[in-house]
């Protein structure tokens, strides 16, 4: 390594896939710094797998409650209340944040809590402090969140996943919009806690890119549970009246909700990140491009995770900052193996799949 | 608790002892990949199921302790 650079490796984002590299790197000696503006552990110990699995766990209670009786037991009132399992939840987070820091600072890498943007190749410049570090190689992993770019009226009344996750009261009625894995799991979530749950998608049938007969058999057990589907229309427009929104389909059905959420897909974290002043280049659908080693078009800088768009997995991350320390760090090119890569829709049932020929998947 | 016996001439994982909920619906499964062959290796190399239990299968990494194999 030379010393000609404040580090031999800087990670831009603190989620998976960065903590992941800069664990890694700074075990095996390489001076290491990680830039996350807000809380270590990324979409997936803040706003995703982690505190879904929470939810997921808490909304199933119901339907054992109710097969309780057949084996024997009397089941008192339950109640449920929201914002103790939102407390709960986000007590567990703040220990996993704080795992995740201590990962990094335990190998002997750095903590930098900035924003961090590149202004050059082996620059970065950090925006709170307003100073310039340099490195001789560059990750980012600043991952994704998720799209509001829907293009119907009254969209600023909608909700995402993101604030989903920190509701102050549980919604009695809730309308879900998209047909992808996140709509299918909190509208599972939303229905098992006592909301009224409506999902809105555009395609024929919810869960594209699955095995056909899964994706029948999963809506018919939506139906069967209570869950109103309204497909192949799109939203038109929703305004608010009152505590409720009132939305109306291209179809035209009506329908009217406390919380209107979309799931229509996620974003890369692209923006503000001065990708214009190293000439990364960005995939047709805005991600950042990367070779089969996750390198981006300029050789000192690799990026990997969601913001690369390949598969968008926690575990996808992790292995693509694996091979990344192992290419750069270790003296043996790897390459992620993007195959056979078993998922899992943390539906009620689950849908767990794993195929060899599955183009796109959860 | 999650355990693999692995053989540490050839790599082999010899045995899968799990103790934890819904542990019953592992087993299957490990079997396959046991009457298959697998190796130590070849679990380490398959990405997990985020997040489940069952994720430890794959990402299991400490070695717990070394012993001759029972006459």
């Amino acid at each position: 390594m030379t010393g000609r650079f404040d580090y031999d490796l800087f990670v831009i984002g603190g989620g998976s896939g960065g903590v992941r590299a800069a664990r890694m790197a700074a075990e095996r000696g390489v001076r290491t710094a990680i830039a996350e503006e807000s809380t270590f552990g990324g979409t997936c110990v803040n706003l995703g797998c982690i505190p879904k699995k929470f939810l997921v766990y808490a909304c199933a209670f119901p339907e054992e409650f109710e097969d309780a009786a057949g084996y024997g037991w009397t089941v008192g009132d339950a109640k449920f209340d929201w914002p103790t399992l939102i407390a709960n939840k986000d007590k567990q987070i703040a220990r996993l944040n704080g795992y995740y820091r201590r990962a990094v600072e335990r190998a002997g890498g750095l903590i930098i809590e900035d924003r961090a943007v590149l202004k050059d190749r082996h620059t970065v410049h950090l925006v709170r402090s307003g100073r310039d570090v340099t490195a001789e190689t560059i990750l980012i992993a600043t991952g994704g969140y998720p799209s509001r770019m829907a293009d119907f009226e009254g969209a600023e009344h909608c909700i995402t996943s993101d604030e989903a996750f920190h509701l102050k009261t549980l919604p009695k009625s809730i309308a879900i919009i998209g047909g992808g894995y996140i709509a299918l799991e909190f509208a599972h979530i939303f229905h098992g806690l006592g909301a009224a749950v409506t999902l809105i998608y555009r395609g024929p049938k919810v869960l594209r890119g699955f095995d056909e007969d899964l994706r029948d058999a999963l809506q018919e057990s939506m139906r069967q549970k209570g869950i109103r589907l309204i497909l192949e229309t799109a939203f038109t427009k929703c305004h608010c009246e009152g505590p409720m929104i009132h939305g109306v389909t291209r179809s035209g059905e009506a329908f009217e909700a406390e919380q209107i959420m979309l799931a229509i897909g996620r974003r890369p974290n692209t923006q503000d990140l001065g990708l214009e002043n190293t000439g990364i280049k960005l995939t047709p659908r805005g991600h950042i491009e990367v070779d089969r080693y996750s390198r981006t078009s300029v050789d000192n800088i690799y990026a990997v995770g969601d913001v690369t768009g390949r598969l968008e997995l926690t575990p996808v991350a992790l292995h693509e900052a694996t091979c990344f320390v192992k290419t750069v760090y270790g003296g043996e090119p790897a390459a992620p193996d993007h195959e056979l890569i078993a998922t899992a829709v943390f539906t009620r049932p689950e849908i767990p799949s794993t195929s060899t020929r599955r183009a796109s998947g959860p | 608790m999650m355990k693999l016996v692995i053989d540490a001439k050839t790599d082999r994982v010899l045995g899968c002892h799990i103790f934890g909920p819904e542990a019953g619906e592992m087993a299957q499964l490990v079997a396959i990949s046991l009457k298959m062959g697998a190796t130590k290796a070849q679990f380490d190399g398959t990405v997990s199921v985020h997040p489940t239990m069952a994720e430890e299968l794959v990402t299991i990494r400490t070695k717990a302790y070394t012993r001759a194999p029972v006459a």
